[in-house]
C-alpha cells in the first residue's frame, strides 16, 4: 500500500468583507464566526493506491484536486479523516522551490535537489544528467535571473524527475517547455511507470491521464463522483462536462 | 519519510551556504562586511563611552568587541528567524521539508558570521598589548551552550512570527531593551549588587561574561552559571520544538 486516504475532509472558512467602520468591526467581533461561511474543499474522500499503481485525478477547477494533493503531502491539517503516504516521495506541486534569481543555475540546482530529499553525494553523481536533461549545459554557471522562464522550468523539472522517488505526485506541471521537452518529460514519466513506481497525477489533459494511468478518480465539489478504470472515468467526465 | 542525520547536515550546509551567498552577492566587500559591521559598532560605542561619557574600563575596545560578538550572533539569529518562514515561503510549503531547519539555518549562518569576525577580536587583543590565553581553547564549550539557547529562541520566534506578524516589530523593541540589559558596553561588576543580581538571570549576561573571562582575562568562566543556562536552553529548545510542531499545520496554510 502506497497512499491511503480515509474519509478525508477539509473545511475552509471564507471571510466576509472587512469591516469599514468601528461599529461594523464591533458588530463582527460580537458575532465572531457568524460572518465567515464554511467552504468544504473536500468531503469524505476515501481511496487507496497500491504500490506500483498509476492513478489520475480529474475534475473541474475548484473540485478540490490541489487540496487533496496538499493534504496527502502533509501540508495542512485535515478537518476530518486522514491521508498517509509511504516511501520516498517527490511531489511536483510547485516547481522551482528554493530558486533564487541572483544565484547561479548550479547553486540553485543543489538547493532545489537537497530540499527535494537528495543527499549531496547523490546530487554530485547526478549533476551531469540533470543539467543535460534540462539542456542548459552552457548556462549552468550563469545567474538564474539571466535564464528564460522556459530554462528555469526545465531546470526545476529536471531536478524533480532525477530525485528517483518511490511515489511521484504531479500537479499539472507537465506543460513545461516546448513540445520537444514535453516529449522528454512524458518519456521520463513513462519510464518511471515501467519501473513499477507509484504515480499520482492531477491533470485536465484526458489524453495524458489515459496514457499514464490505469485508474482515475473524478472529484467534483470535494467529493468523489467516480473511481474506476481510467478509460471509463475520463470518458464519463468528458461526457458529463460537455 | 524517515531522514538520516547526514541528510539534515546536508540541508544545513547547503542552505547556510545559500544564505551567505545571497547576503553578500553583488556587494563589493562581500564577506568583509561580517568584520566591518561589528567594527563600526565598536568604533561608535568606543567613542561614546571613552570620550562623551567615559566609563574608564580598561582595554575598552576589546571589552566591547568581546561582548558584542556573542550578542550580535544571538540578536541577528532570533530577529531574522522571526521572518524566515515568510521569507522562505516556498520551502515551508515544500512537502516533507524539515521546517524547523529554517531557524537552525539562520542560527548557523549567524554563527559563521561570528566566527569570521572572531579573528579581529584576537587582533584587537594583540594591539591592546594583551596576551592570548590558553583558556581560549575552551571557547567552543561556550559556543555550544549559546547555540542551544539561540536555537531555542530562534525556533520559538520563527513559529510565533509567522502566525502573529506583530512579533517581528515587537522583537525590534524587545532586542533593544535586551541589549541594554546585557553588560555589553558596561561592566556588570560596577552595577549595584541589587540590580546586578537581576541581570545575572539573563542568559546573554552569562555568555558575554564567559567570553570575557576566556578571551580578555584568561580566567575560567562561571561553569555553574553556564551549566544552568545549558539546562535552561535544552528545556526551552524542547518546548520551542513542541510549539513549532503544534503550529506547523497552521502556518503551512497561512504563509
Amino acid at each position: 500500500m502506497s497512499i491511503i486516504v480515509e474519509q478525508l475532509s477539509k473545511r475552509y472558512w471564507l471571510q466576509g468583507p472587512s469591516p469599514r467602520t468601528f461599529q461594523q468591526a464591533l458588530a463582527q467581533a460580537i458575532g465572531a464566526l457568524r460572518h465567515s461561511t464554511p467552504f468544504w474543499a473536500l468531503r469524505d474522500v476515501s481511496f487507496r493506491v497500491e504500490a506500483g499503481e498509476s492513478v489520475g485525478i480529474v475534475g473541474p477547477n475548484g473540485a478540490g484536486k490541489s487540496t487533496l494533493l496538499r493534504l496527502i503531502c502533509g501540508l495542512g491539517r485535515p478537518t476530518g479523516g486522514c491521508a498517509r503516504i509511504e516511501g520516498r516521495v517527490t511531489a511536483l506541486l510547485e516547481l522551482g522551490v528554493g530558486f533564487h534569481p541572483h544565484l547561479t543555475g548550479r547553486e540553485n540546482l543543489y538547493v532545489s535537489a537537497i530540499v527535494s530529499g537528495l543527499r549531496r553525494a547523490e546530487i554530485d553523481a547526478r549533476l551531469n544528467d540533470i543539467v543535460r536533461f534540462a539542456e542548459i549545459e552552457e548556462f549552468i554557471d550563469q545567474p538564474l535571473r539571466t535564464f528564460s522562464s522556459g530554462m528555469q522550468m526545465r531546470l526545476a523539472f529536471s531536478v524533480a524527475v532525477h530525485v528517483d522517488p518511490d511515489v511521484l505526485i504531479v500537479d499539472e506541471v507537465l506543460a513545461v517547455g516546448d513540445a520537444h521537452f514535453q516529449q522528454k518529460c512524458v518519456e521520463r514519466i513513462a519510464g518511471f511507470q515501467h519501473s513499477s513506481k507509484t504515480l499520482l497525477i492531477v491533470s485536465h489533459d484526458m489524453a495524458m491521464i489515459r496514457r499514464f494511468c490505469s485508474r482515475a478518480i473524478w472529484l467534483q465539489h470535494g467529493e468523489v463522483v467516480a473511481d474506476g478504470p481510467a478509460d471509463q472515468v475520463t470518458a464519463a467526465y468528458e461526457a458529463g462536462e460537455a | 519519510m524517515p531522514r538520516s542525520l547526514g541528510y539534515f547536515l546536508d540541508v544545513m550546509a547547503t542552505l547556510v551556504g545559500r544564505e551567505l551567498r545571497i547576503r553578500y552577492k553583488g556587494s563589493l566587500l562581500g564577506l568583509l562586511w561580517a568584520i566591518l559591521s561589528p567594527l563600526g559598532t565598536v568604533f561608535i560605542l568606543h567613542f561614546l563611552f571613552t570620550r562623551v561619557l567615559p566609563l574608564n574600563i580598561p582595554h575598552y575596545a576589546a571589552f566591547i568587541y568581546s561582548g558584542l560578538l556573542p550578542w550580535t550572533w544571538f540578536q541577528a539569529a532570533v530577529q531574522t528567524s522571526a521572518a524566515t518562514l515568510i521569507d522562505n515561503r516556498d520551502l515551508v510549503r515544500k512537502p516533507f521539508f524539515p521546517r524547523p531547519l529554517l531557524p537552525a539555518v539562520v542560527t548557523g549562518t549567524n554563527f559563521i558570521l561570528y566566527l569570521l569576525a572572531l579573528p579581529v577580536l584576537l587582533a584587537i587583543l594583540v594591539v591592546e598589548g594583551l596576551t592570548l590565553s590558553p583558556a581560549l581553547a575552551l571557547l567552543p564549550l561556550v559556543w555550544l551552550v549559546q547555540a542551544i539557547f539561540t536555537l531555542a529562541c530562534a525556533v520559538l520566534f520563527a513559529a510565533l512570527g509567522v502566525l502573529i506578524r506583530d512579533v517581528q516589530h515587537l522583537l525590534g523593541v524587545g532586542m533593544l531593551l535586551w541589549f541594554y540589559l546585557t553588560p555589553i558596553f558596561y561592566d556588570l561588576d560596577r552595577v549595584a549588587p541589587a540590580q546586578a543580581r537581576w541581570l545575572m538571570l539573563n542568559p546573554m549576561t552569562v555568555f558575554v561574561r564567559a567570553h570575557r573571562a576566556l578571551v580578555l582575562y584568561g580566567q575560567m568562566p562561571d561553569w555553574g552559571a553556564l551549566g544552568i543556562t545549558l539546562l535552561m536552553g535544552l528545556a526551552l529548545l524542547g518546548a520551542s520544538l513542541v510549539i513549532f510542531r503544534a503550529l506547523e499545520d497552521m502556518f503551512v496554510e497561512v504563509v
